[in-house]
């Protein structure tokens, strides 16, 4: 029996270790995925008072830090049983945008450009800069935002704040039209990146896709309801809390079951999964979409190498819905927090973040002080989805090829390891 | 066992210093656990010297000041103490300290006899406490 | 050609791509050369990479490979910086320094972690240190421009520390007209206050002002949101938390402690029920209660 070892695993924020167990004729045992990078951040949650909460719960992963954000500023609007004015609504939600809109253009830039696209990848480069400096405008912070409070935001963009944010939005627009006409191009004209999509080994199987869409089944980042899309094809709204126990369902050592659902399916989240169950906002990205299916053969779209070219329709797409919400700012006038309401002991909040779902649970007790954690963190929610790709290569020859193939699934699947080592306790994805 | 709790009291001068010199006149003794030391007013004790304690291994702190509303030399003295103790023995409690470790006691001038009770009293209750450092049971 | 290395240890993961994106940096970095970066491809044996010019390092110390790792990279560069709060002081992920390894993980992956989350200048001596959570880009701006002092070989004298350390409160555009006056009017949580413009502290908001440096232009308080600490103590004050806990006694209803005396105040300083929370959201690890706690623990 032999082992490889690939440690730390490259491309993955966060350190994390693959095992590859073979057997003596060489073939593949087994493939151990490891997060080893242990916080333990829920822990310190309870006992905190609850307000300090959203000041917190960022750091459960960086890339997706306003995702957790506002998630957590949402559980408090219930926990104080606040209703947010469509100011602080609209602003919290660009802010959400745009935080989902650099974590894609940064991926897209270092992880998959260099290897699919070649070329100069400072126009993106530029691109996120602007995402950075209008985010430091409407959130304070370009990670770790503080303008949140319960029941709306604390700080509304002035004039000539809007527009910076109006210049800024309508480069980043314009660019990235421009680019994903290119990149397209690209990969449709690449023969080993349309093999890949029409190979049947990255095909997801026995996988559902989880997303939150708004009243008219456009993708609702910000406060869409869940909708899961079985792997039998079936399609059902579910409620927050429900979806919580569904996919939690174990936390026991071996993680396949954790997530899993009860009939051994997984669920994936995240940009592939919007694109499956939710209308986009653009036509250009409708178009893309559509090309997407042609090229990977059919709709639900379940080949994984499709989740890089689902990140870049929907920074096209957010770009456009970024920049309509700010070409008619009226709503700024608004008044940015509500003060009115009965406090409550139990909040939730879930809003969707560039990997996906993010989950936010808390309840307190009468003091105030917080008594209840439950965080779902979508790098968490991916690992058995990972899992089940990568069991498709038990039994098979081991060669470096072999290796290089599943190192690219990992990095498709971008996991955030501080976030995933918050809901995985231990061990690895068994494949 | 023979370990032996060693504490340190921080007396305000003007009435708990007082009080611990009359002690000594009238010959009223108190446990030799606890080393005194004056100071001008028990407003001026900060947290870091009461925590820097524990550090350095006293096993319990007590802080004698004047009784309010009326008794303290610089009028609120007593009062910035009582809400930096009280505070402090609430944040010891969240990093798994006993708060027990810190007692404020009021004073009216000589009240000798209350400083050697409460003193007493102290030293046999870090006596059931245990170590500053912990691991008294094993 | 410069040699950049760059080190991310236990924490949220995004401070070093986001220190990749600044403008300026990212054109020290295109003119040289990453030989180290995990996260982005680049892999390998630390023993093996050579001598490094400068390497960025962020994050705590959590596991027992974080420790290698940092010194090696130590040992191997000519230039540290410890970038973002959790490298100097802990930051958010610091507040886990009180779980013990069994709290956090199981079986044989107990023996992964240290006994405690600590920062990395408590293990080796960074030569730049850039406070902040994230440093802001006028920091950023800073180091770029610092760095390129020291592009072609040397290294600081002395550590050079890229905030400037004097206290928050200094500058602040809600400084009360007379600070010796100001009073804390009770304890309040941020938001139940409908906020009026004045010193968080005089609307009974707990802001960390008075004991923390300013390295952010008062970002927080420009937004309307009390200062959280994230810089770090400002010069002189030894522990953030132990002496905010002075400045409240000083200041909290002082007008009125006569009437109140101590059971009416007593009842109001129960209204902060997580001054832990408060007082060390990014600097548990260095707390003297902290040390003390580990101490009972047998651990420091
Ligand atoms: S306490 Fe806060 S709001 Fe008041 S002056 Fe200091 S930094 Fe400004």
């Amino acid at each position: 029996m032999g082992k490889v070892i690939v440690d730390p695993v490259p491309w993955v924020t966060g350190y994390s270790r693959l095992t590859v167990e073979t057997s003596d004729d060489n073939r593949v045992l087994s493939i151990l995925f490891e997060p080893l990078e242990k916080r333990g951040l829920e822990k310190v949650l309870k006992g905190r008072s609850v307000e300090l909460l959203p000041t917190i719960t960022p750091s459960i992963c960086g890339s997706d830090s306003w995702s957790h954000y506002i998630a957590s500023i949402k559980a408090l609007d219930i926990i104080y049983g606040r209703k947010p004015p469509l100011t602080a609504i609209h602003l919290r939600e660009a802010g959400l945008l745009l935080d989902i809109l650099e974590s894609h253009l940064r991926y897209l830039a270092l992880k998959f450009a260099p290897k699919y696209i070649g070329g100069d990848v400072k126009p993106l480069v530029e691109v996120i800069n602007d995402v950075r400096v209008v985010k430091e405008i409407i959130g304070g912070r370009t990670r770790n935002p503080i303008y949140g409070i319960a029941g709306g935001v604390t700080r509304k963009p002035g004039s000539s704040d809007v527009e910076v944010i109006m210049d800024r939005l309508s480069r980043i627009l314009d660019i990235l039209e421009k680019t994903s006409k290119s990149y397209m191009d690209k990969i449709s004209s690449s023969r080993e990146y349309t093999a890949k999509l029409s190979n049947d080994k990255y095909r997801l199987k026995n996988t559902g896709f989880i997303a939150l869409l708004d009243g008219d089944g456009k993708i609702g980042y910000y406060d869409g309801r869940p909708v899961i899309l079985g792997p039998d094809g079936s399609r059902r709204m579910v409620d927050e809390g429900e979806l919580i126990d569904h996919l939690v369902v174990s936390s026991r050592l071996g993680t396949c079951e954790l997530y899993g659902g009860r009939n051994g399916e997984v669920y994936m989240v995240g940009a592939i999964s919007r694109i499956n169950l939710g209308k986009t906002y653009s036509e250009d990205a409708e178009e893309i979409i559509d090309k997407l299916v042609e090229l990977s053969g059919g709709k639900p779209l379940i080949n994984i190498f499709v989740e890089p070219i689902a990140r870049l329709v929907e920074s096209l797409d957010i770009s456009y819905r970024l920049n309509k919400l700010f070409r008619d700012p009226s709503w700024l006038s608004g008044e940015s927090i509500s003060f009115e309401g009965k406090r409550t002991n139990a909040g939730l909040g879930v809003v969707e973040s560039s990997r996906g779902l993010v989950i936010h649970k808390y309840g307190v007790s009468g003091d105030g002080l917080v008594d209840d954690v439950e965080i779902l963190d979508p790098s968490g929610i991916r690992l058995p989805v990972l899992n089940k790709l990568l069991e498709k290569y038990r039994g098979s020859t081991y060669s470096s090829e072999l290796l290089d193939d599943v190192l690219e699934i990992v990095k498709i699947m971008d996991l955030c390891i501080p976030g995933a080592s918050k809901t995985l306790r231990l061990g690895g994805v068994r494949g | 066992m023979d370990w032996e709790p060693w504490l340190i009291g921080f007396l305000s001068k003007w009435t708990a210093g007082i009080a611990a010199e009359s002690a000594g006149v009238n010959r009223v003794r108190y446990s030799p656990n606890i080393v005194l030391i004056n100071v001008p007013c028990c407003g001026l004790i900060s947290p870091i010297h009461v925590v820097d304690a524990f550090l350095q291994g006293a096993d319990g702190v007590y802080i004698g000041g004047a009784l309010p509303p009326a008794n303290c030399h610089y009028k609120v003295g007593n009062f910035k103490a009582f809400k930096r103790f009280y505070l402090l023995k609430k944040l010891m409690k969240q990093f798994g300290i006993e708060p027990e470790r810190i007692r404020l006691e009021w004073f009216v001038s000589p009240q000798y006899r209350k400083l050697a009770k409460t003193i007493d009293d102290f030293v046999d209750e870090i006596k059931k406490l245990g170590p500053i450092t912990g691991g008294v049971e094993e | 050609m410069t040699r950049y290395a760059f080190l991310e240890l236990t924490s949220c993961g995004d401070c070093l791509s986001e220190l990749y994106m600044n403008p300026e940096i990212n054109k020290l970095l295109e003119e040289g050369e990453i030989v180290y970066w995990p996260a982005y491809g680049i892999v390998g044996d630390p023993e093996e990479i050579g001598e490094v010019d400068v390497t960025f390092i962020a994050g705590t110390v959590r596991t027992r490979r974080d420790l290698e790792e940092l010194e090696k990279f130590r040992r191997i560069s000519r230039i540290v910086v410890a970038y973002g709060t959790c490298s100097i002081y802990g930051g958010l992920n610091g507040l886990t320094a009180l779980l013990e390894p069994r709290a956090i993980a199981d079986g044989e992956y107990v023996k992964l972690l240290m006994p405690t989350v600590k920062p990395v200048t408590d293990y080796i001596e960074p030569d730049i240190l850039v406070p902040g959570c994230p440093p802001t880009r006028e920091v950023m701006a800073r180091l770029a421009k610092t760095l390129k002092k020291y592009i072609s070989g040397g290294k600081p004298e002395k550590k050079i520390f890229l905030i400037p350390g004097e206290v928050l409160c200094k500058h602040c555009p809600r400084r009360p007209s007379n600070p010796e006056k100001a009073e804390m009017p009770g304890i309040r949580d941020p938001n139940e206050v409908v906020d009026d413009g004045r010193c968080f502290i005089e609307q009974g908001i707990l802001c960390l002002g008075p004991v923390t440096a300013n390295g952010c232009n008062h970002l927080c308080i420009r937004f309307n949101h009390p200062c959280m600490g994230c810089m770090g103590p400002a010069r002189g004050v030894v522990d953030q938390g132990l002496n905010m806990i002075g400045s409240i006694g000083s200041i909290l209803l002082k007008s009125r402690e006569v009437k109140l005396l101590f059971p009416g105040l007593a009842k109001e300083l129960d209204k902060l029920r997580d001054p832990m929370g408060y007082f060390y959201r990014y600097t548990l690890p260095k707390a003297m209660l902290t040390k003390l706690a580990l101490r009972r623990r047998g651990v420091e």
